[in-house]
């Protein structure tokens, strides 16, 4: 059905087993996925994409390790994942998983601190990583002096100055305006071409996933969702929005999320 | 406070700059402003209407305080009271601060010992003035451990809160970010239940005063407390001006300092104030 579309040789670096898993419900659980499967290959930009409500964060928490799964395994590197830890950076939606009371600064070294980095160090790689994002000259600003755009990148320049094996990120760019979400977009797929990091990058945007994505993963509606099929996104790369490949993507992704509709909302 | 200008916030234009007055804004001229208003209205309502022993006016309180100052018995009240709430304050906060995190944070804690924290916080430190007394004499431990019951719950219960409050996106972060259970609790926990604990210190504080006040009323031979109904035997009106006088300036003088101290420590919150 989906799977490993083998793109590139060896085991893939993630991979979900038939995971199923439920919402406690109030009366009766609510299925929200089963026998879900998903493999990420090292090194390449994966986007889960699908309709709200398909439960794609569901799908984030069980990778990251913030819940686990009724059945099924999912795996890192060959190990299997029962707890949130080190190897997968998580960006979050939401500017509220950002440490108010550290400077940008600061809140990048953390993961580098509980590492017990010394102080130098750990200034060092995070002044680095906030340029990558460039925040240059934004170190010591702290996050309620920072604009919802600056907080995502401070977000992404932390998990990155971490150095995880994968990136997850759940559709980190949705809650900024779309000026900001199209900067973001192409900083973050430039950062991407330049580090190579393995990437998880949850999305309801269809434009979105073509402009960064190797391979989508269109999910279906909930309840119990799955894969319905797996993207292969060959655009060279930098991809522009007006490329008319784009458009054909889009059309041709539009119709599998949304069936017998024509519409082009 | 719209006087005093945040670290963050732009230069201030350089025309404010010239005068040191102008420099602090209009909030504490009108402030000064309304202040002598009220002392006027004070006097002439007073000397007009009323003899001295029925509503002193503020020259007369003022003698009496220069009198009460000079002979050292209202310094010795003054820092009677002080003593009394600091002590009972920071012991009460210094109990109620690792019971709140314990609560927020152990879900059996916090099914075992809500109960009775809701319940005692409904019974004033007052009501358990004579039983105190009797286990532990009418001394200074009395005075100070009813301070300290005024303090704890209100300590407690905003401690508590501010660590359940805690978004689960920063933890999960932190989590992700590598740090342990421990490192969680130290990096993430106590710095995010901060304000809030400082919040319901705040509120102990003025408590405290409350409190002071009425256990120095009962059982005491020092105090604001003492001094306000003490005077009652003799109808000196204008010693109980006084006590009440310092009780509202020393309150305030107390709060500012928190406040400043909230403000400097805690202010990239942005929920203070």
């Amino acid at each position: 059905m989906q799977a490993a579309t083998s793109r590139t040789p060896g085991a893939p670096l993630l991979i979900a087993r038939s995971v199923t898993y439920s919402y406690p419900g109030s009366r009766s659980p609510h299925p929200v996925l089963e026998n879900f499967d998903l493999a990420v290959e090292e090194g390449e930009f994966f986007c889960l994409l699908g309709p709200s409500g398909c439960g794609k964060t569901s799908i984030l928490n069980l990778l990251a390790g913030f819940t686990t799964p009724d059945a099924g395994t999912i795996e890192l590197g060959g190990r299997q994942v029962t707890r949130a830890d080190a190897d997968r950076g998580v960006v979050f939606q939401t500017d509220d998983a950002l440490f108010p009371w550290l400077s940008a600064q600061s809140n990048v070294s953390f993961g580098l601190q509980m590492k017990g980095l010394s102080r130098d160090e750990r200034e060092s790689i995070a002044r680095r990583h906030l340029a990558a994002v460039h925040l240059e000259g934004h170190e010591q600003k702290f996050p309620s002096e920072m604009s919802g755009g600056m907080k995502q990148r401070v977000q992404i320049a932390r998990v990155l100055a971490n150095d995880p094996r994968i990136l997850l990120m759940d559709e980190p760019f949705g809650a900024v305006d779309a000026q900001t979400r199209a900067s973001l977009q192409d900083e973050l797929a430039q950062i991407w071409e330049t580090s190579r990091k393995t990437v998880l990058f949850i999305t309801h945007d269809i434009s979105e996933a073509i402009l960064l994505a190797d391979r989508i993963g269109i999910v279906s509606h909930g309840p119990r969702s799955r894969i319905l099929q797996v993207i292969d996104n060959d655009l060279p790369r930098p991809r522009r929005r007006s490329d008319p490949r784009v458009g054909e993507m889009w059309e041709r992704i539009n119709t599998l999320l949304h069936p017998g509709s024509k519409e082009h909302a | 406070m719209t006087a005093e200008a945040s670290p963050h916030s732009l230069p201030a234009a350089p025309v404010r700059k010239r005068g040191s007055v102008w420099a602090l804004g209009i909030e504490p001229l009108v402030a000064v402003v309304s202040a002598i208003g009220f002392l006027l209205v004070w006097q002439f309502v007073a000397t007009n209407f009323f003899t001295p022993q029925f509503f002193p006016g503020p020259l007369v309180v003022w003698r009496t305080a220069m009198e009460m100052f000079a002979s050292g018995e209202l310094q010795l009240h003054i820092a009677a009271s002080m003593k009394r709430i600091l002590l009972g304050f920071f012991i009460g906060s210094v109990i109620a601060i690792p019971i709140g995190l314990l609560l927020g944070t152990s879900r059996w804690a916090r099914m075992a010992l809500a109960p009775h924290m809701q319940f005692f916080r409904f019974v004033p430190a007052i009501a358990w003035l004579t039983p105190v007394v009797i286990w532990f004499g009418i001394g200074e431990v009395s005075k100070v451990l009813i301070i300290i019951y005024t303090t704890v719950f209100i300590v407690v219960i905003n401690t508590m809160v501010g660590v359940s409050s805690i978004s689960q996106n920063k933890t999960r972060a932190a989590m992700s970010l590598g740090a342990s259970p421990l490192q969680i609790f130290l990096y993430v926990t106590l710095p995010a239940a901060l304000p809030m604990a400082l919040t319901g210190m705040r509120i102990a504080m003025g408590n405290s005063f409350m409190t002071v006040v009425s256990a120095e009323m009962v059982s005491s031979e020092t105090g604001l407390g003492y001094l306000i109904f003490n005077a009652r035997l003799w109808m000196a009106t204008d010693q109980i001006f006084i006590g009440i006088f310092f009780l509202g300036l020393l309150g305030i003088l107390t709060d500012w300092i928190f406040r400043s101290l909230i403000r400097r420590y805690v202010s990239h919150y942005g929920v203070i104030e």
